[in-house]
């Protein structure tokens, strides 16, 4: 298998738990306002692992490049997946 | 404690907010230039590319280009040769010898060249110091010019690599402090709140990308630092107190490959069939070839090749030059493996991305977007909220300038590339010159206009708009069109013509957002934090 082709499947492996994560995320709704159901303090704690476990299949296969893509990507993908969660209020004022 | 009068005290307060954000700016534009030289060798190919596109920089036929130039070339430069592909695949070779220069810097003389690999034929033949030969490098300016701002601002030798990697240690102390700073990252890994206060949005949003942001923070400053310090400092010093001052001689001991002299003249082994041999052996493409001692029986000739599939250091392979026989793989540093040598080679794949292609050069390319994002949305927080103090409207003024002017200067250096080129005026100088009136522009403009955001919308704006101009002006400037591109393999072209107009949209696309007037400009720093936890 490639390196893109490790780096793709961990990447899409880590971002559905990493998705979840925010989409319950207490202090997200909280700040929101929302009456979603929030994840429990357990249910974070293994969404987390699951979001980390692929990068340590990558790291135990010695799969390196595809690590550090991995790593990277998430990193990028978690920011932008905050800004757009952010984005739902429709009123938009943050500089730049 | 030293008593200071009130008037003393609001001096030393002004000098201490000017020299952090003087500092700060600074560290955006080593940021953000470095993620444009990420893509530093697809700038080079999409700006000066061949007719047609040139699937091997070094096919069969190398040693052919090699040895010819070296039949015309002066034998006191046949001491080293570098040959390696630059701009549009073309293969570059720099036959030289090694002096000291005026300032007692070492340096390199000879006779550089280009080949259209695919013909065979010279392009361009000059002569002169390293230096000389770079200032007439037409092909690789617009490369060259991003990457000489980001590693070293355009500063002399050695001040310039001297202040980035003071930069990157105020980058990692940035990030260490924010990290301790903001005690609860890991907890609002998800907020970003819109409502409420314009300040407060900007303060997570700048926590936010600084959180997700934060082990590459940590990764691109160490290894930045290391690049600087190493060039500027640790060479020079390790020679000063171990080898008397000879730099030469130093890195030859610590790489390792001081060939053992024997002047007897010999012919050269077959470059083509070492070139063929090495890519044999390690699966690999070859990145960078240098020659010792051509055309002597102690010539040695060793071939640095690219990263390997799964793999982030590339092996090293040295033949003997006059037989072509191969000798031994070797490590970057020593002739043995080591923790050491694995470590110093490990520096360039971490910083520059390039160990995997485009895929991880696109990641490392949003990495450092994420940190130039950090450090300007930093400097605005910190400047907007103060900027009714005294001072302060200058310091924001200046943030503005430089946050939204360096893109666009970056930018309008580009098409002054291009239409020097077209004009025959001298690249580096039209780049340059054009780079630093955009800037005295931006400056003026975040002066003069009464609201900031008023200079934002307009250096943005004037930014997306250049932005997407740009391919029509490379286009018009003599290089090829859409058509001919797809006609001569140069697809690549078309792609990073595409990447550079939506870059232009996306610029006027962040236009339509209109910043509200915060509620409480001078609110304090505990209080917003106290605010953000809540």
């Amino acid at each position: 298998m490639s390196t893109d082709l490790y780096s793709a499947i961990a990447i899409a492996v880590s971002l559905l738990p990493v998705l979840t994560l925010a989409l319950r995320d207490p202090k997200r709704l909280r700040s929101r306002r929302s009456a979603q159901r929030t994840a429990a303090a357990s249910e974070r704690r293994v969404l987390a692992v699951l979001a980390l476990v692929p990068g340590l299949v990558l790291a135990t296969l010695g799969q390196w490049p595809a690590f550090l893509i991995w790593l990277g990507s998430v990193s990028a993908a978690g920011w932008l997946l905050v800004l757009w969660l952010s984005r739902e209020s429709g009123r938009v004022v943050a500089e730049p | 404690m030293i008593r200071l009068s009130q008037e003393r005290a609001k001096t030393l307060l002004a000098i201490h907010g000017w020299s952090a954000v003087f500092l700060g700016l600074l560290l955006y534009a080593v940021i953000l230039t470095g993620v444009a030289s990420v893509f530093a060798t697809e700038i080079g190919d999409w700006s000066s590319p061949l007719p047609a596109r040139v699937e091997d920089p070094f096919p069969p036929g190398t040693d052919g280009m090699i040895r010819g130039l070296a039949e015309t070339v002066d034998p006191a430069f046949h001491e080293e040769l570098f040959f390696f592909p630059r701009a549009g695949n073309r293969l570059y070779a720099f036959f030289h010898a090694h002096e000291t220069g005026e300032d007692g810097t070492p340096r390199e003389r000879g006779v550089a060249a280009e080949f259209d690999p695919s013909s065979g034929a010279m392009i361009k033949r000059v002569e002169g110091t390293g230096d000389d030969i770079e200032a007439q490098d037409d092909a690789n300016a617009l490369a060259h010019f991003m990457v000489d701002l980001h590693v070293r601002l355009h500063l002399p030798h050695p001040w310039g690599l001297l202040l980035t990697g003071v930069l990157g240690l105020a980058m990692l102390v940035a990030a260490v402090t924010g990290f301790v700073v903001h005690r609860h990252l890991i907890r609002e890994l998800f907020t970003l709140r819109r409502r409420g206060d314009r300040l407060l949005t900007a303060r997570d949003t700048h926590v936010i990308a600084g959180t997700w942001n934060l082990p590459f923070a940590f990764v691109l400053a160490f290894t930045g630092s290391y690049f600087s310090f190493g060039s500027a400092f640790g060479i020079p010093a390790m020679a000063m107190v171990a080898f008397g001052g000879d730099q030469e001689r130093m890195i030859e001991t610590v790489i390792g490959n001081p060939p053992a002299t024997d002047e007897t003249p010999a012919v050269m082994g077959d470059l083509d069939a070492m070139i063929a041999d090495a890519r044999e052996r390690s699966g690999a493409q070859v990145g960078f070839v240098q020659v010792q001692h051509w055309g002597r029986a102690d010539a040695l000739v060793t071939m640095f090749m690219d990263y390997r599939e799964g793999k982030l250091l590339g092996p090293n392979y040295v033949y003997g030059g006059a037989n072509g026989g191969f000798r031994y793989t070797k490590p970057s540093l020593g002739l043995t493996d080591s923790t050491g040598s694995a470590l110093f080679s490990l520096m360039s794949p971490l910083h520059f991305g390039n160990f995997a292609g485009v895929f991880s050069k696109a990641v490392w390319f949003a990495l450092g977007f994420a940190g130039a994002y950090v450090s300007i949305t930093g400097l605005l927080l910190w400047t907007t909220r103060r900027q009714a103090q005294r001072g302060w409207r200058h310091l924001a003024a200046a943030t503005h300038a430089v946050g939204y002017g360096l893109p666009l200067g970056l930018v309008l250096a580009a098409w002054a590339y291009f239409g020097g080129r077209a004009l025959g005026f001298d690249v580096n100088t039209a780049m340059m010159s054009t780079f630093l009136m955009t800037l005295a522009a931006s400056c003026a403009v975040a002066w003069r206009v009464e609201a900031l955001a008023t200079a934002r919308r307009g250096l943005l704006g004037a930014t997306g708009l250049a932005l997407i101009a740009l391919p029509v002006l490379r286009m018009t400037s003599g290089g090829p069109g859409w058509a001919d591109a797809f006609g001569t393999g140069l697809q690549t072209l078309v792609a990073f013509d595409i990447v550079v107009v939506l870059g232009g949209l996306f610029c006027l696309w962040t236009l339509r957002r209109v910043p509200q007037p915060a509620t409480a400009p001078l609110a304090a720093d505990d209080e917003l934090d106290e605010a953000a936890r809540t």
